[in-house]
């Protein structure tokens, strides 16, 4: 079982890391690879069970995308042939075809078929309630807490990865959050999302047919469930002012 | 005019009633100010000299020590005591200075300046100098990234074509500000320190290419020398450089041009080195000599809502800044807490919401501060109390610290409950600035526990 993590230093803005780190702690035998931004992919040689990405500043997204664009072809096949893809924050958009910003197109991945928009001048923060309802019809509740310049269009965000209760989705007009295409798991929720979403965790888990149990489960679903239970407290404010 | 003439007699009126009825240490002043007129720092007149300090950690150090050594000096000195940053403080403070004829009644103001607003309020305030202490992860979500407080204090530095910004050539991020302005960088030299490595991403990548930097050496965090292997951007050359710091004896050689001064330190952390590295750089820019900087270094101390220390026979109880939320500043204490000798119990009190207080808050910082350091054989327990407790525990955990040695619960009021005193030589009350008076609280609870036993 090998997780690859693509350009830790870049990508780990918010504690993104940590979603792979306590990924592999849950998978005894599994080994991580930090593709630092002078290497070149694992991915490119090796069979790579997941890829992780976390959320950056906007011009290092440009950075990551300048070095990923040599391998767009390839990434495209991972995507398409069921590689399990978990990119949190603003890391999703590369991905995409591409980002607007000012008048300024940035040319990205284009593995998946949608486009973001960013506004520097204007930022969006909130918590985050949704559901997320897996192959099987089982809802899952997923919580995190967003924040963000940009939002994410086209015909992929139609499909939601999480239906949103509280908190804004993938855009300010849609009540779809995130992107979800095959084994591709994409969100604006920043950080240590599987920390914060432990049966999201256990559902990945079944789906690469490993066993779902999880370091400190009790402690991470404590955590989870007070979490969950404030969040759906009536008259919970989710969207939280910038400045 | 007229508009402003009112706003100045009205919040005039106003501060006098507050600081007649102890309330000095209000903004609503500020706020009257503000309300009635819009741009009044803008018009508001300014001391001779105006010394503003902003960036992520230190503004409120900072501005406190230069205040007090002004005050030394004899000067009259407008400043906000108590960190208020935003513009409402700002005012308060401005127009503490003036005569109801908007003339300057003080010799000098030190204004705090929020680094995410400063783009707007630096340019209105007119600082003759400008501190910028570092520029660092913090609250995601007030300041989001380092790169977007770069352009905020950018954009407000390059309205001010005649002010002096006083910079850490040491931190790789703020260093590179005010590209047009004059400019006196300070650094402190290789001190050969044994540096964590951190898991904080305050300078991942060199801002020009993207290449993983390398740094000749390290103070904390990314607070160093560095250069890039790609491009050769590197750090910037230090107008006043520490030399030497000897913590045991609280002194450091600074050198400059004009030859190797000594001066006192103000306290045994090298972020506070650094924080006495600005003043003296300051002070000597606008034309002080290093004697009488030094004489007054002596007499000045660290604000007492960042550190303060009292002694309980065998055992030193600290009440000490760390703050929730900013992820450079929690670690940056958790780092000197690790290295610090004594045997100690940490309380952590960094939640923003306390009790049944119905607000929420984001915990990505949890994941993003380096708790492993708490994992050290000095540290004996650690207490966090908060509506966050379950979270902690979590991350506790996972930094390897053994569970025998947290105590993670809902209600700080049961803290004192868990204190033990055997063979520990010193209690530290971690604190968030929202949390102070709790605090002192919990500390002045486990103070009556000790003396009664």
């Amino acid at each position: 079982m090998k997780i690859e993590v693509l350009y830790p230093e870049l990508s780990n803005l918010y504690g993104d890391y940590y979603n792979a780190k306590y990924l592999a702690m849950c998978i005894p035998d599994s080994q991580t690879v930090f593709t630092s931004n002078n290497d070149k992919p694992a991915f490119l040689s090796e069979k790579v069970d997941i890829i992780c990405m976390g959320s950056m500043s906007e011009r290092n997204q440009e950075f990551a995308i300048k070095h990923l664009m040599p391998y767009k072809d390839k990434i495209k096949e991972l995507v398409d042939n069921g590689t399990f893809f978990l990119a949190t924050g603003n890391s999703f958009e590369i991905f995409g075809d591409h980002i607007e910003d000012d008048g300024k197109k940035i040319e990205c991945l284009g593995a998946i078929d949608f486009y973001s928009k960013r506004q520097m001048n204007d930022r969006r923060n909130c918590f985050f309630l949704g559901d997320f309802q897996t192959e099987k019809g089982e809802d899952i509740k997923i919580v995190g807490h967003k924040s963000q310049f940009s939002f994410s269009h086209g015909k992929a965000t139609e499909k939601p990865f999480i239906s949103v209760e509280g908190g804004f989705g993938i855009n300010l007009d849609s009540k779809n959050e995130g992107v979800h295409y095959k084994n591709f798991f994409g969100t604006y929720i920043l950080g240590p999302f599987i920390m914060l979403n432990p049966q999201f965790l256990k559902y990945l888990l079944r789906s690469m047919n490993l066993n779902d149990s999880l370091l400190y489960e009790e402690e991470i679903n404590n955590a989870y469930a007070d979490r969950l239970k404030r969040l759906q407290r009536e008259g919970t404010e989710f969207l939280m002012g910038a400045e | 005019m007229l508009r402003f003439i009112i706003s100045l007699w009205a919040s005039k009126l106003c501060l006098f009633l507050f600081k007649h009825t102890g309330r000095e240490r209000d903004d609503r002043p500020g706020i009257l100010a503000l309300r009635l007129c819009p741009n009044f720092l803008d018009r508001v007149k300014k001391p001779p000299l105006v010394v503003a300090v902003t960036g992520t950690n230190g503004k409120t150090t900072i501005s406190n020590l230069v205040s007090n050594i002004l005050n030394l000096e004899g000067k009259k000195v407008a400043y906000n005591t108590w960190g208020a940053n935003y513009k409402a403080g700002q005012a308060r403070c401005l127009l503490d200075a003036v005569s109801i004829f908007n003339r300057p009644t003080k010799d000098a103001a030190v204004v705090e300046v929020d680094e995410l607003l400063s783009y707007k309020t630096l340019p209105w305030i007119q600082p003759n100098y400008v501190i910028v202490t570092n520029i660092c992860r913090d609250s995601i979500r007030r300041n989001a990234h380092q790169d977007l407080i770069f352009s905020r204090i950018n954009q407000g530095v390059s309205k001010l074509p005649n002010a002096t910004l006083i910079l850490n050539a040491d931190d790789p991020n703020s260093s590179f500000l005010g590209e047009n302005n004059n400019k006196r960088f300070f650094a402190i030299a290789d001190q050969h320190a044994d540096v964590f490595e951190t898991n904080v991403s305050d300078f991942p990548v060199c801002p020009k290419c993207g290449t993983v930097p390398v740094f000749n050496y390290r103070h904390y965090r990314a607070i160093g020398n560095f250069y890039c292997p790609n491009c050769g951007l590197k750090s910037k050359t230090g107008d006043f450089i520490g030399t030497k710091l000897d913590f045991d004896k609280r002194e450091m050689l600074v050198k400059e041009k004009d030859g190797e001064f000594k001066y006192p330190l103000v306290s045994d952390t090298i972020f506070n080195a650094f924080n006495i590295m600005a003043i003296i750089t300051l002070f000597r820019t606008i034309g002080y000599s290093p004697e009488v900087i030094a004489e007054h270094i002596k007499h000045i101390k660290l604000p007492e809502n960042r550190v303060a220390c009292e002694d309980l026979g065998k055992i030193k109880m600290y009440t000490f800044s760390a703050k929730g939320q900013n992820v450079s500043a929690a670690s940056t204490v958790f780092e000197y807490l690790a290295k610090e000798p004594s045997k100690k119990e940490l309380i952590l009190l960094l939640d923003e919401h306390y009790g049944d207080d119905p607000n929420i808050e984001t915990i990505t910082w949890l994941y993003e501060t380096d708790f492993e350091y708490l994992n050290n054989e000095n540290i004996k327990k650690i207490i966090v109390a908060g509506q966050r407790y379950l979270d902690y525990k979590l991350r506790l955990r996972l930094a390897g610290i053994p569970v025998e040695k947290t105590v993670c619960v809902f209600d700080e009021q049961t803290i004192p409950d868990y204190v033990s005193t055997d063979g520990i030589e010193s209690i530290y009350v971690l604190h968030d600035v929202t949390t102070v008076l709790r605090a002192k609280k919990i500390k002045d609870k486990i103070k009556e526990k000790i003396t009664n036993q």
